[in-house]
C-alpha cells in the first residue's frame, strides 16, 4: 500500500480525489493547508506527495522547496497552466513530476506509480520482458532481440502500457487515457498512428503482427511472438 | 492641405511680387519717356549749337537737317529768320511752343535788355507737347535773325524699347512666381510626408495591426503627433496584453472545479454513465484549453504568427505514413522545394493536416489512395488533400462544419486554420467522387 500526502486546498478535489486514490488501493493523508502538510511531510515520510501550488497560507513552490532541503520525498505537482515554462519551472523547484488540471484519478495513478518506479520504491520489476521484447523502465531503453529500438516518448508510454498488460486486450479509449492524459474524447487514429510506428519500429507490420496484434473493434494486445512463425 | 499651403505660398509670392512689378513698370515707364525728352531736347540743342556756330548755307543746313533725321528717326525742322523751313514739315505748324499755334506765333528775337527767348545760347530747350507728340524747340540766334529748330517725337516712338522692358519684369516675376511654388512645395511635401506615414500607421491600428508605429522624423510637430500615436499603440498592446493575460488566468481557475468534475465523473458506478458525462467534461475541458490557447497565442507565436508550410507538410505527411503505408494506401505528396511561409503557426497548420489526414483514414477504406499537394499562390499557398474514397455526404459539404460525422471536429479545426491565414477552406469531390479539400493560406 502506497502512503499518498495529498496536499490541496479545494475541499471538493480533496473530498473526491482522497476517495478516487482510497478505490485505488491507496492510504491517502490529505491536508488543505501548506505548514501542516510540511509537518505532515517530514514527520509522516508519505511515500509520495500531491502537491497543488495554490494553497491559502503560503506558496506551494516555497513548501516544494522547504521540504527539497529536508527530504527527497518524491514530489508530484498539480498545476493548472499546462504552457512549457510552468512545467519547466515545477521540475526545476524540484517536483518529480507534475499532473495537468483537470486530470482523473487512474492518470494520477499512473503517475505515482512511475515516479515510485523511477525512484526504485516499487515492487514492481524496472524490467519488463515480453518474449525477445526488454523494456527498462528506469533507462527508457527498449530492445528486440538483443536489437536496441529507438522510440519517440509517446511510442514508449505506449509500449509501456501494453507490456504492463501484456496478454491483455487493451482498448484504444484506455491507451488515450493512460498515455496521452485523453480520458474522453480524443481519436483512436492518434492511437493506430503511434501503434503503426511502433510496428515499424520492431520490424513487424498489421498483416504479419509478432508482438502487436490489433483485435478489430476492441483493441491492442501485446504478446511475445510464437516461436513458430 | 497640401493643396492649400501650395495655395497660399503662391498668392503670398503673387503679392509680393505684384507690389514690386507694377510700380517697377510705372517707374520704368516714366523714366523712358523723360529720357526720349530729353533725347530730343538735347538733339534741338546740338542743331541750335551748330546752326549758331557754323552758319551754314541754305544748302548745308538742309543736308545737315536730313542727315539728323536719317540718323534718329525724328523730324526735324529749322525755321529760318526769313520764316521758312528747312527739314519736316513740323508737326506743330512750326508756330512757337509757347504760343503752341501759327508762324506768325513765333517768339520774337531779343530786343534790348529784355529777357532772352527761351532756348537761346545754353539755354535748355523748351519740350513740350504737341499734337500726338512732343516737341523740343530751341532757338539758334544768328546775326541774320532768330532760327526755330524743332526736334518733333511722336508718341508712338517715345516708349520704344518699353517693351523688353516690361518682358524683362513679366519674366523676373513668372520665374520668381515658379521658384516660390517650387519651394512651397518642397516644404509642404516635407511636412506632409511624415504626416501621410503617421495617418497610414493610425489606419493599419484601426486595422488592428498594433504592431504598426508612426515615423519620428520630420518636423517637429508632426514627430510629435507620431510619438503621441505610437505611446497610445504601445499602449493598447499593453491593454490586449492584460486582458488576454486576466482571461487566461480565469481560464485556468476553472481548471480546479473542472477537476473535482471530471473525479466525480470517474467516481460514478454506472459505466456508461461515467463515460457519457466524462465525455461532457472532456469537450468542456478541450474548450477551456483553446480559450487559453487562443488567449496567449501572441504571447506564444508573436503577433501574427507564420510557419513554413512546406516543413510542416512534409513533417506531419512522414508522421502518417507510418499508418497509411501499413493501410496498403498509395499517396502522392507534391511539396515545393525550398521554404513556403504562411500566416499560420506550426501548431495550427499541423492540426489542420492532422485533421485532414485523419478524415482520409477514418472515412475510407484501406490501401484508397490520396495526394496531399502544396502549391506556391500569388497569395500565399494552396494546400490539397484529395482522396479517392467516396467523398463527403452533400449535407455536410453544404454545412461545411461536419468530418462525416466523427468528433465534429477535424474540418473546423482545417477552416479555422485557413481563415485565421486570411485564407479559406473548399470542399469539393474529384473526378472519381472522392473529397477534396482545398486550404488557401496567405503569407504573411
Amino acid at each position: 500500500m502506497v502512503q499518498v500526502l495529498l496536499v490541496e486546498d479545494d475541499a471538493a478535489i480533496r473530498m473526491t480525489l482522497t476517495r478516487a486514490l482510497r478505490d485505488q488501493g491507496h492510504s491517502v493523508n490529505a491536508i488543505g493547508a501548506g505548514l501542516p502538510a510540511l509537518s505532515a511531510a517530514v514527520e509522516g515520510k508519505p511515500d509520495v506527495v500531491l502537491l497543488d501550488l495554490g494553497l491559502p497560507d503560503i506558496d506551494g513552490a516555497d513548501i516544494l522547496s522547504m521540504l527539497r532541503s529536508v527530504s527527497d520525498i518524491p514530489v508530484i505537482v498539480a498545476t493548472a497552466r499546462d504552457d512549457e515554462a510552468e512545467m519547466v519551472r515545477v521540475l526545476d523547484l524540484g517536483a518529480d513530476d507534475y499532473v495537468i488540471k483537470p486530470f482523473t484519478a487512474s492518470q494520477l495513478n499512473a503517475r505515482i506509480r512511475a515516479v515510485l518506479r523511477r525512484m526504485g520504491r516499487t515492487d514492481e520489476d524496472p524490467v519488463i520482458t515480453v518474449g525477445g521484447l526488454v523494456i527498462d523502465t528506469r533507462s527508457y531503453e527498449v530492445s528486440v532481440d538483443d536489437r536496441p529500438v529507438e522510440l519517440a516518448r509517446k511510442e514508449f508510454e505506449l509500449l509501456l502500457a501494453l507490456a504492463r498488460r501484456a496478454g491483455e486486450v487493451v482498448s484504444k479509449r484506455d491507451l488515450l487515457s493512460e498515455v496521452w492524459q485523453l480520458a474522453w474524447g480524443g481519436s483512436d487514429r492518434t492511437v493506430d498512428v503511434h501503434l503503426s510506428w511502433l510496428r515499424r519500429k520492431l520490424g513487424e507490420s498489421a498483416a504479419e503482427p509478432r508482438y502487436l496484434h490489433s483485435v478489430r473493434g476492441v483493441g491492442v494486445r501485446l504478446v511475445a511472438p510464437n516461436p513458430s512463425t | 492641405m497640401r493643396r492649400r499651403i501650395l495655395l497660399l505660398v503662391v498668392g503670398m509670392t503673387t503679392l509680393v511680387v505684384l507690389a514690386f512689378a507694377v510700380p517697377l513698370a510705372v517707374l520704368t515707364h516714366n523714366v523712358i519717356g523723360e529720357q526720349a525728352d530729353k533725347s530730343i531736347a538735347e538733339q534741338a540743342r546740338g542743331i541750335a549749337a551748330s546752326l549758331r556756330t557754323a552758319r551754314p548755307s541754305r544748302s548745308q543746313l538742309a543736308a545737315y537737317v536730313t542727315r539728323q533725321i536719317r540718323d534718329t528717326g525724328h523730324p526735324v525742322s529749322v525755321r529760318l529768320p526769313d520764316g521758312e523751313f528747312v527739314g519736316s514739315t513740323p508737326a506743330d505748324g512750326g508756330g512757337n511752343p509757347a504760343g503752341g499755334g501759327a508762324p506768325s506765333d513765333a517768339p520774337r528775337p531779343p530786343e534790348g535788355n529784355g529777357p532772352r527767348p527761351i532756348g537761346a545760347n545754353d539755354n535748355p530747350p523748351q519740350v513740350t507737347s504737341a499734337a500726338g507728340g512732343t516737341v523740343a524747340f530751341a532757338i539758334a540766334p544768328t546775326p541774320a535773325g532768330f532760327n526755330q529748330v524743332r526736334v518733333y517725337l511722336a508718341d508712338s516712338k517715345r516708349y520704344d524699347g518699353i517693351g523688353s522692358w516690361y518682358l524683362l519684369i513679366v519674366g523676373v516675376s513668372v520665374g520668381l512666381l515658379v521658384l516660390g511654388a517650387g519651394a512651397g512645395e518642397l516644404s509642404t511635401r516635407r511636412i506632409t510626408r511624415p504626416l501621410v506615414r503617421t495617418a497610414h500607421t493610425a489606419q493599419q491600428l484601426a486595422l488592428g495591426d498594433t504592431s504598426a508605429r508612426a515615423p519620428t522624423d520630420g518636423p517637429r510637430e508632426v514627430a510629435e503627433v507620431g510619438t503621441a500615436l505610437n505611446r497610445l499603440a504601445d499602449r493598447i498592446d499593453e491593454l490586449i496584453a492584460e486582458e488576454r493575460e486576466t482571461v487566461a488566468d480565469l481560464s485556468h481557475r476553472l481548471r480546479t472545479p473542472l477537476t473535482t468534475l471530471r473525479l466525480e465523473a470517474e467516481a460514478l458506478r454506472d459505466p456508461a454513465e461515467a463515460e457519457r458525462i466524462g465525455t461532457r467534461v472532456s469537450d468542456l475541458e478541450r474548450m477551456l484549453s483553446a480559450v487559453i490557447r487562443a488567449a496567449r497565442r501572441p504571447e506564444r507565436e508573436g503577433r501574427i504568427p507564420t510557419s513554413d508550410a512546406s516543413a510542416v507538410v512534409r513533417e506531419r505527411v512522414e508522421f502518417w505514413s507510418a499508418l497509411t503505408d501499413e493501410q496498403g494506401r498509395h499517396s502522392d505528396i507534391t511539396v515545393p522545394d525550398g521554404p513556403l511561409r504562411v500566416r499560420a503557426s506550426a501548431e495550427d497548420l499541423a492540426a489542420a493536416l492532422d485533421a485532414l489526414l485523419e478524415n482520409v483514414v477514418a472515412h475510407t477504406a484501406e490501401g484508397t489512395a490520396f495526394t496531399v499537394t502544396l502549391e506556391r499562390t500569388d497569395e500565399g499557398a494552396r494546400l490539397v488533400v484529395a482522396d479517392v474514397g467516396t467523398g463527403i455526404p452533400h449535407a455536410a459539404e453544404v454545412r461545411g462544419r461536419s468530418d462525416r460525422g466523427s468528433t465534429g471536429l477535424g474540418l473546423d479545426i482545417a477552416r479555422r486554420c485557413a481563415e485565421g491565414a486570411g485564407g479559406s477552406m473548399a470542399i469539393g469531390s474529384g473526378p472519381s467522387g472522392g473529397a477534396v479539400i482545398t486550404l488557401l493560406l496567405h503569407s504573411p
